[in-house]
């Protein structure tokens, strides 16, 4: 085995940095810090990984939930879910033409169960294989997949309730 | 490797509705992947020389071509204030006269690019710890402003009588400056225009066969 290559790097980071931010942003607010050092983490491993893009999801994890276990410590308050406020769709005066299409998508994620968000992240925006999703989530592959139609199923349904024409 | 279910309709159509954009600065975190990868690989700290070999340099040098202009002449600086520990070590004068020359084309290079900040400057920004930060403006450098006022093969010998006038103790002793947050730090350098990039690649291309 080799070490990971450079150009390969590159690609990892352009093809999936942003799902794992927003992987990471399921535990934690420093999102962009979390995939910064899973990057340098796969650069420095000795062996480049089977699965890079599996392998970058699993250590973004680790290191989301590190982060999150010592904000926890730290200010016990940050723990709860955090929508941000401005961004809450229950808020009236927020109408959907005021929301970014992203940012209203992610707000919608944010209602998700934890566990629900990771699947659907993982599957629909990381494209990884119910074994890795399994591998990840500490589950079998059949379980992985069944929880995550279940969570899909609840995405849309979210989705929908809150914009039927407009999204799908 | 494992075969990858393909998304379903609806799968798709959530996916298109978000396209995440991260807010991480590409050509920092490529450069400090390639700073770690070389870290690692060529045993760059304070209390070590870097291996010799080949293959060690081979590597680390093909970081160059997809980080900026500036971050690999920065990258360049680092390793040859690491070789002039090799001279110490009584490595190859002529390796290391090839290697001067490599990052002075680097150098050139990085000048050509609209960058904030001059490699000397960025150098000593990475390398100072915050309250000994170095003005990123030219004007207060004029080392790097003669650099940059310069001509090619002049900027050249300049740049290989700071190297020569820099002590081996300073090269690497310095730890690199404290971390930031990823949505606060600023970018090394521009990013490259397709054409820079080419140009770029052609030359780290040109070194690696001079080199080697």
């Amino acid at each position: 085995m080799k070490p990971i290559c450079p150009i390969q790097i590159a690609e990892l980071f352009d093809r999936h940095a942003g799902a794992l931010e927003l992987y990471a942003s399921t535990w934690t607010r420093n999102a962009a810090d979390c995939v910064q050092e899973a990057f340098i983490a796969i650069a420095k491993e000795p062996d480049a990984p089977e699965s890079p893009a599996a392998w970058l999801y699993k250590v973004v994890r680790h290191i989301a939930l590190n982060s999150l276990r010592s904000t926890t410590r730290r200010r016990r308050y940050e723990s709860s879910p955090n929508v941000h406020p401005s961004t809450n769709p229950s808020d009236p005066a927020l109408t959907l033409e005021q929301l970014d299409r992203d940012e209203f998508l992610k707000t919608q994620l944010q209602q998700l169960p934890q566990r629900d968000r990771e699947l659907i992240v993982a599957r629909i925006w990381g494209e990884l294989t119910w074994q890795e999703i399994g591998e990840l989530t500490e589950s079998s592959k059949s379980t992985a997949e069944r929880k995550y139609n279940a969570a899909l199923q609840q995405f849309k349904s979210l989705l929908e309730s809150t914009c039927t024409t407009d999204l799908l | 490797m494992h075969n990858r279910p393909p998304l379903n309709h609806a799968e798709f159509e959530i996916r298109d509705l978000l396209e995440p954009k991260s807010t991480v600065n590409r050509d920092q975190l490529i450069y400090d992947c390639g700073y770690e990868a070389a870290k690692s690989e060529l045993a760059l700290d304070t209390t070590s020389l870097p291996p010799s070999g080949t293959a060690s340099k081979r590597r680390w040098l093909q970081w160059l071509p997809i980080v900026s202009t500036t971050a690999a002449a920065i990258m360049c600086i680092l390793f040859l204030q690491q070789s002039a520990k090799l001279r110490s070590a009584q490595a190859s004068i002529e390796n290391l006269r090839v290697e001067k020359q490599s990052l002075a084309i680097a150098l050139n290079t990085a000048f050509k690019t609209d960058t904030a900040e001059t490699p000397a400057v960025a150098l000593a920004n990475r390398t100072n710890s915050p309250s000994k930060r170095v003005d990123s403006q030219p004007s207060s450098n004029s080392l790097a402003l003669d650099w940059i006022n310069q001509s090619r093969a002049a900027k050249a010998l300049e740049v290989e009588n700071w190297l020569s006038q820099r002590q081996p103790s300073v090269a690497f002793h310095s730890s690199r400056q404290p971390r930031q947050n990823a949505s606060t730090r600023t970018s090394v350098s521009a990013t490259l225009r397709p054409q820079q990039q080419k140009n770029q690649r052609q030359l780290w291309e040109e070194l690696s066969k001079s080199m080697f």
